[in-house]
């Protein structure tokens, strides 16, 4: 299943998705694809689920590159990881559900966070149990 | 020294550095961090290195004798005839070397703290500069100016126990908890021992990280005390891995300790294998570019009391100075140096972004955790 397909099988971001990686917006910069024509689209989930879920910590963006699925937050450096978790748990949760056809693609069984800043190694490990990994997205 | 350019020096295949107040290298054994540092040595001291050389006895007939004599035995192949070396934009040849008038009364300018240092208090006493071979000079010269530090008595208030610090936030504290340092004679012979609770306890029963850590400490208040009255004359002060046996806590203390030495107008040069140091640098990069109050230093170096000096320092940290960082990155047994200072953590560079590599087991670590955890 391509990444399009995957958000044509859930309506509530059906009209988010976005060409390449336009949904990130300026966040994009963070993004270095190593072949930009494998980039299928972007979705900006954070956003696009404000109005139907609005008290959630939700995640921000979905990627789909090369036939996959990539999870991509961008916080800066001071954010608290309990938020990060949160949004992680919340990210995890809607993949069993309605997100589903993103999780059948997922491509690297990781969450990526793009810290604007840098984290320290301690951060690290007690984000790495939640399946969030800082600043190593890599698209092949 | 603002900049020295270096090609096919040792292992050194290129670097290019520009010196800050505060310089950091960090790289893998080998990678040629040491020949750089005592290449800045050799560089702005010869005259004084040729003159101690000659007066210890040493003779040479050209610039590959004095380098074995300065680099140690079997060194003084690493500038051969490939070897261009820039400084601030003129070139150096090796002959040159010998150029310096011995007989003229030159300043050190450089004080070096080596990575060997521990040799230098083994026996309980810093040893005299004629008592070790064909050592690297600089362990041989820190050792000596040790020595006079303590002969002619400017270290003695070290060791008394009225300048011993009683705060436990302190360097001092956190290395020697509640010992003290004093000189004591045994066998009609000056030996350091630590008194803890009337045990007077020498050199060889203290932990390996005390023992590492008593001639940095030496060493650092040397540059703070004026000799008969003339403060000084080094302008540069290069330490190599001050972590050595350090718990981290008294790294973040040793941190404190080198930003007085710049506020005492020192230029201060660091080879690493901490990533302590590059963390507070990459924090020091945020927070000057973000314009954050002096507060955020302490709070960053756990700073509870400092005094006016300490605060004014840190705000000259702040306002004034450079911190630069080098990473020497050995591929193939050749190095290259590069400029990591930004130390953008979303540099596609894996030496900058995990702090010249310092951190990148870490962040591994934490990879392949994250791929196997099971939700």
């Amino acid at each position: 299943m391509s990444f399009l397909n995957a958000v044509r099988n859930i309506p509530a971001i059906i009209p988010c998705v976005k060409v390449g990686l336009q949904a990130m917006g300026t966040n994009s910069r963070h993004v270095h694809p190593s072949d930009s024509r494998k980039c299928e689209g972007s979705v900006d989930i954070d956003t696009c689920l404000e109005n139907s879920d609005p008290n959630a910590c939700r995640w921000d963006y979905v990627l789909g590159y090369n036939g996959q699925a990539y999870f991509v937050e961008v916080h800066p450096a001071s954010g608290h990881i309990t938020e990060i978790i949160a949004k992680c748990e919340w990210l995890r949760s809607w993949l069993k559900t309605e997100g589903a056809p993103l999780a059948a693609i997922h491509g690297d069984s990781v969450f990526h966070w793009l810290s604007t800043g840098g984290v320290k190694g301690i951060n690290q490990r007690k984000l790495a149990l939640s399946k969030v990994v800082v600043n190593k997205l890599k698209l092949p | 020294m603002e900049t020295l350019k270096v090609k096919n020096l040792g292992p050194i295949a290129e670097a290019d550095i520009r010196f800050g107040d505060l310089t950091f290298f960090v790289g893998p054994q080998a990678s040629g961090k040491s020949i750089v540092l005592q290449l800045v040595k050799l560089l702005v001291d010869k005259g004084s290195i040729i003159k101690t050389l000659k007066k210890h006895g040493y003779v040479w007939n050209d610039s590959n004798g004095l380098l074995e004599l300065f680099y140690g035995e079997g060194m003084s192949n690493i500038w051969n005839a490939e070897t261009e070396i820039t400084v601030d934009g003129k070139a150096v040849e090796s002959k040159s070397l010998l150029d310096a008038e011995p007989n003229r009364t030159v300043d050190t300018e450089v004080f070096y703290i080596p990575a060997q240092r521990v040799v230098t208090v083994l026996n309980g006493w810093p040893k005299p500069f004629s008592d070790f071979g064909r050592d690297p000079f600089v362990l041989k010269s820190f050792s000596e100016t040790l020595r006079i530090f303590m002969e002619v008595g400017y270290g003695d208030f070290l060791f008394q126990s009225s300048s011993q610090p009683t705060s436990p936030d302190n360097l001092y504290r956190s290395v020697f908890h509640s010992g003290d340092l004093e000189i004591d004679v045994s066998d009609y012979r000056k030996r350091f021992v630590l008194n803890i609770l009337g045990n007077k306890i020498p050199i060889s029963g203290w932990s390996a990280g005390q023992r590492e850590f008593m001639p940095l400490w030496m060493g650092v208040h040397s540059l703070f005390i004026s000799r008969n009255g003339v403060r000084p004359t080094e302008k540069i002060v290069i330490v190599e891995e001050p972590e050595m046996g350090l718990h981290p806590q008294a790294i973040v203390q040793v941190i404190t300790e080198l930003l007085k030495v710049i506020g005492e107008g020192y230029k201060v040069i660091v080879s690493t294998h901490s990533p302590m140091f590059l963390e507070f640098a990459w924090a020091m990069q945020f927070l000057k570019k973000n314009r954050a109050p002096t507060s955020a230093v302490r709070k960053l170096l756990k700073i509870e009391n400092a005094d006016e000096r300490l605060n004014s320092t840190l705000d000259v940290m702040m306002n004034e100075k450079s911190i630069n960082t080098f990473h020497f990155n050995r591929v193939d047994d050749k190095t290259i140096v590069k400029d990591i200072s930004t130390l953008d953590a979303f540099s596609d560079d894996p030496g900058m972004a995990d702090l010249g590599g310092l951190t990148s087991f870490a962040s591994w670590a934490s990879e392949i955790v994250a791929e196997n955890v099971e939700l």
